[in-house]
């Protein structure tokens, strides 16, 4: 079973607005409503191959009910913590004409310390059965880096493999407790830490650097996704890809991966699946691929070079 | 009309208490959840118990008959009991050995035995292990489904 923890999911409302100018009068041309968040989209992608997949979380009234029975009828499992505030909702305003997105956030609902032990106590549990563990995403007020590392820890400690796409501040948090795959979510950043991520050498150094502790390190900037695990480094070319696309890049990478360690797929074949399956979401409607063809159809274009 | 199994009809939601949770947190999870039980596990999510609203609420609310046999409720008791509520726990109150049933058991089956012996929600194991519930507003939707399709 893979266990994929959301702690601030979101409904996501993605709206086609042709020619989108703020501040003026705007005119829908389509709206679709999603369950959002990295874990759950991952999660999502994962079921759709075939794996049996719980996905946890905190879940509040209203939009949290959304997310939750969206999930069941893929056919995922649920077993969210209820909190007393509503999940978030996040807009995404796509302009297909100008080939322009815009985001707009919430920061999600308020965690309290007792919502954060009943979480902690559900995911203690639950990894009981886990065969991977993948925390996604960012976190909600309330909940701080520590706790994030602390859930790393308690499964590490049963010798359960993490896989983690986070934000610095909460990847920082969780390297020392050895996470098994670590991918530091770096959209609309230019920086991480000292490093500088427009430039490929200082993307190298990156995923170096967090390949000390973890098995399998990876970093996706710049248009291209650097693997590192142990005596292995590989660079994969990440072509530009559609509007929705852009969004769920990363988690379709990501998705691709863990079916791929699921597999027991050597650190090559980790990534060529993962970007495979990033190309595949691209190419979707959707921002998601949904079936293991659309990865296969992708296999080809993948190209995987040693890094020096 | 197709053969329908639990698995078709179930709730894929791991939600339940454990023994040490108190009856204050586990209403409070009823109200949010909007069900009226969940198991009770332990540390694996083996199956250990199943705590029902009318089991809170018999906890809360203790009743005796007067001579005429009409139900009288001791509302002082009821006051203490629900101060006391955040402390009760739910291994005290909950029915142990619960009635479970596995996922590819045929619906018909398990729909007859909650209707017998008066269940709205049972657990579904695999290997002893929860992996949803099943409960009597779903198994009412694919029953009318099945006779929409005939």
């Amino acid at each position: 079973m893979i266990l994929t923890v959301t702690l601030n999911p979101s409904v996501d409302k993605i709206l086609e607005v042709p020619d989108f100018h703020a501040g003026k009068l705007n005119t829908i041309d389509e709206v679709s409503t999603q369950p959002g968040g990295k874990g759950v989209n991952v999660a999502i992608m994962l079921r759709s191959l075939g794996h049996d997949v719980v996905a946890a979380g905190f879940a509040g009234s209203g939009p949290g009910r959304m997310v939750q029975n969206s999930l069941r009828d893929l056919g995922i499992t649920t077993a969210f913590t209820l909190v007393e505030e509503k999940t978030r909702t996040n807009y995404i305003i796509l302009d297909k004409n100008a080939g322009v997105i815009t985001q707009i956030r919430q920061d999600g609902p308020q965690i309290t310390p007792y919502d954060l032990e009943q979480f902690r106590r559900t995911y203690e549990r639950l990894i009981t059965t886990a065969d991977i563990v993948l925390i996604a995403g960012s976190l909600p007020p309330g909940a701080e880096p520590s706790f994030c590392a602390e859930l790393v820890r308690l499964a590490t400690h049963r010798n359960i493999r993490v896989a983690l796409n986070i934000r610095e501040p909460i990847m920082a948090a969780s390297m020392p407790a050895g996470p098994f795959l670590a991918e530091p979510d770096l959209r609309n950043v230019d920086s991480y830490g000292p490093y500088d991520l427009t430039d490929h050498d200082q993307r190298v150094a990156l995923v170096r650097e967090i390949g000390q502790d973890a098995s399998i390190a990876v970093v996706h900037a710049g248009g291209e996704a650097l693997l590192v695990a142990e005596n292995e480094a590989y660079s994969i070319s990440i072509p530009a890809c559609g509007l929705l696309g852009r969004i769920r890049l990363d988690d379709a990478l990501t998705a691709g991966m863990i079916d791929a360690v699921m597999s027991g797929g050597a650190i090559a074949d980790v990534g060529r699946e993962g970007v495979a399956g990033a190309l595949a979401a691209a190419a979707s409607p959707t921002g998601r691929f949904a079936s293991r063809d659309d990865i296969d159809a992708c296999t080809s274009q993948v190209e995987v070079k040693p890094l020096a | 009309m197709p053969e329908r199994r639990v698995h078709d009809v179930m709730v894929r939601d791991l939600s339940a208490l454990t023994v040490d949770t108190s009856l204050r947190e586990a209403a409070r999870m009823f109200s949010m959840m909007r069900v009226s039980g969940l198991p009770v596990v332990d540390e694996e999510q083996h199956i250990i118990g199943f705590l029902s609203e009318s089991d809170i609420i018999q906890t809360i609310v203790p009743r005796s008959r007067d001579t005429s046999g009409i139900f009288l409720t001791d509302f002082g008791q009821v006051v203490r009991k629900m101060e006391q509520a955040g402390e009760l726990l739910v291994g005290d109150y909950m029915t142990g050995t619960p009635l479970t049933v596995k996922e590819d058991a045929d619906l018909m089956t398990v729909t007859e035995t909650m209707l017998s012996e008066g269940f709205k929600v049972l657990p579904v194991v695999r290997d002893d292990i929860l992996i949803g519930t099943v409960n009597r507003a779903h198994v009412c939707a694919a029953l009318m489904e099945d006779r929409g399709e005939s």
